[in-house]
């Protein structure tokens, strides 16, 4: 498998775009926290209506919710990042990759021609991605960098 | 205790040993995801033990830092029985091969399955013997050629999963070295079982028997060439999802969805039928009429062989009185052998065997060749990344000063030193968010140590880059500090790092090969 070849011709669609959680707009911002660590999930996306609006996440929680507990009560609404960046659907990996790779965001909206939302792009599901093909040479390593023997051995 | 086991992580059940399998060995897949699920089901290692029989796989105790037996060949499961028996609270896992189990050990295989002893056999099948340098084994499809049949074997291979069902198991599963997310799943289910649990586990030797399995993990053509099976739903298989597979009479047979094909004509999935006829039909898709399944083939309950063996022996107990074995012992016939002169000493012959030459030697990477992408990617140092310095803060420093560090510098984590400068910690917002967002804590009276990773798995700058995408996509690290030889902190790797160098590293010439 040429990585490459793959990064250029598969689109975001090919990775696992599953890690999020999906909120409304008026639902308290405790609410939206509980939510996102039952399912361990640290994106949530904001809809209205069925469209994406906003969406907030782990890094929002350090930044603008862990040490200010007036806002827990509020809905998510008023503390979300509104109109996130997106990415279409038919976007190739590759131009993900550097899309994403000079902005701060970790989660990026997967959306299809009709606004749909599609899932989320990550960080991790890139690396996952890439990594998969190479399981030999990724996978199959020894806990440590060291701990390979000098020597194949016997039983 | 159960505290003590709550925080238990992958680097407690990695062992000192160094790990003898050669590089590129599909087994050390299955090694850092045993390491990765085990913390998670909340088992004490003191309760743990691993046994194996002899081959490859049969290291793998050597690597767990649980109690572990490596045992005699194709036995595994029958000193694992012995011990569930003695010991019926241990949680005990067999590890063992194609030839460990379904040749030498095909016998106590059988067994340990009928009996449902509660035990987890992972059998990891590369369809060759490996230790012993590449001869074909039971899975070795007829036609193999290696050393020990160069005008391909003559034999009818075993396919694990029907010979499982055919002795009777009640949890029967597969899944392949190379689908790391999937394999986690099926441990995570094998453990939760009670009884046997069986599951063969597709594992690529690359040294004998190099691509055995790549028809189901190339990530080019496997979606069409497996199927992951899932209780209750429909068999639907290939890349577009458009494929399926009906039953004709007793015949299974792919279609495609559309033209009047529905998802109600494929057959669904049931993994808790008591007759195991269904599970029976699917092990017998096989490559490359059918997709091959991955999943639970089956699971039910039965009674479990030592509950029932313990019982009747406390029921003996009760009804007759504790037992005297040397009063057995002596209760008929027995005789003293005399002492004789004519005992034999049997000289011990050693000869020099000459040196097998068949070994293939790894492949040396000419140092004067340019480096392509990939070996920048997979073999390059961690220091020819652009590595942002790490933030580093002491223990003591409070949560309420590490948050508001992170915010003004706009980081997503800190590094936790001793005075000494030593890595000893490494606090992420991914903490505060599981820890204590939600919760009432106040930030000021709290210090990071209480809630940093302790002692977490750093890389030196002389590591390969390789290793740290080992590390993110196997257990999922965002950041990974980079230490020097003394465990200083001298950078901060990330996603974020990985995503930026991968960008630049790939030009837009392609070709499909």
């Amino acid at each position: 498998m040429n990585l490459n070849y793959s990064l250029h011709n598969d689109t975001v669609k090919h990775v696992d775009l599953s890690f999020y959680v999906e909120v409304q707009k008026d639902n308290p911002v405790d609410q939206v926290i509980a939510k996102m660590q039952d399912s361990q999930r640290k994106c949530a996306l904001v809809m209205d209506q069925g469209k994406l609006i906003g969406i907030f996440t782990a890094h929002d929680i350090a930044r603008r919710v862990i040490d200010q507990s007036e806002v827990i009560n509020e809905p998510i609404e008023t503390i979300m990042t509104p109109d996130p960046l997106t990415l279409q659907s038919d976007t190739t990996l590759i131009e993900a990759i550097r899309f994403m790779s000079d902005k701060p965001h970790r989660y990026m909206p997967v959306v299809d021609a009709d606004r749909r939302v599609l899932g989320t792009l990550t960080h991790y599901a890139i690396i996952k991605y890439m990594s998969d093909h190479f399981p030999e040479e990724i996978y199959n390593l020894p806990p440590t960098p060291d701990h390979f023997a000098s020597a194949r051995a016997g039983a | 205790m159960a505290d003590a086991i709550e925080t238990l992580t992958r680097k407690d059940f990695v062992s000192d040993q160094e790990v003898r399998w050669c590089p590129g060995c599909g087994d050390y897949a299955i090694l850092a995801q045993m390491q990765r699920v085990l913390p998670e089901m909340g088992i004490a290692r003191e309760d743990m033990v691993f046994i194996s029989g002899i081959g490859c796989s049969s290291r793998f105790p050597y690597y767990m830092n649980t109690y572990g037996l490596h045992t005699i060949h194709g036995r595994a499961a029958t000193v694992a029985t012995g011990l569930k028996v003695a010991n019926p609270d241990l949680h005990v896992w067999v590890i063992t091969g194609d030839g460990d189990s379904l040749s030498i050990g095909g016998n106590h295989l059988l067994h340990v399955l009928r009996r449902n002893v509660d035990l987890n056999i992972i059998l990891f099948n590369n369809a060759i013997y490996g230790l012993t340098k590449g001869q074909y084994s039971p899975t070795s499809p007829p036609g193999t050629r290696t050393y020990s049949s160069p005008m391909g074997s003559v034999e009818q291979d075993f396919n694990a999963i029907s010979v499982a069902l055919a002795a009777e198991a009640t949890f029967v599963a597969r899944s392949v070295d190379r689908n790391t997310k999937h394999m986690a799943e099926i441990l995570k289910r094998a453990t939760e079982h009670r009884g046997t649990s069986f599951v063969e586990i597709y594992q690529n030797c690359n040294i004998y028997n190099d691509g055995a399995w790549f028809f189901a993990t190339e990530a080019d053509v496997k979606d069409d060439q497996t199927v992951i099976l899932e209780h209750g739903q429909p068999i639907i298989f290939g890349k577009d999802r458009d494929k399926g597979i009906r039953v004709n009479g007793l015949a299974p047979e792919v279609v495609t969805l559309g033209n009047g094909v529905s998802e109600s004509d494929l057959l669904t999935h049931d993994e808790t039928l008591d007759n195991p006829a269904h599970a029976y039909l699917l092990s017998r898709l096989t490559h490359p009429e059918y997709p091959v399944p991955f999943g639970v083939f089956r699971c039910v309950e039965r009674p479990i062989y030592e509950d029932q063996i313990i019982a009747q022996g406390r029921q003996a107990v009760e009804e007759r009185g504790a037992g005297d074995l040397n009063a057995l012992y002596h209760a008929t016939d027995t005789w003293i052998v005399p002492e004789g002169p004519d005992a034999e000493t049997v000289q011990e012959v050693h000869e020099e065997l000459p040196t097998s030459n068949i070994i293939p030697d790894i492949e040396q990477e000419d140092p004067m060749a340019p480096r392509t992408a990939l070996q920048q990617l997979l073999y390059d140092p961690i220091s020819s990344l652009d590595l942002p310095a790490p933030e580093c803060v002491s223990a003591e420093t409070s949560v309420a000063d590490a948050v508001e560090t992170m915010r003004s510098k706009n980081l997503g984590c800190l590094l936790v030193v001793d005075k000494q400068g030593l890595l000893r910690g490494i606090f992420a917002q991914g903490d505060l968010f599981e820890k204590v967002a939600g919760r009432d804590i106040d930030l000021t009276k709290i210090t990071v140590d209480s809630l940093m990773t302790k002692d977490p798995t750093a890389l030196k700058t002389s590591d390969p880059i390789g290793h740290l995408l080992h590390l993110m996509s196997l257990h999922g690290f965002r950041h990974i500090p980079i230490v020097d030889p003394d465990g200083r902190p001298v950078g901060l790797a990330s996603f974020k790092v990985m995503l930026k160098f991968t960008g630049g590293l790939f030009s837009d010439d392609i070709s499909p090969n």
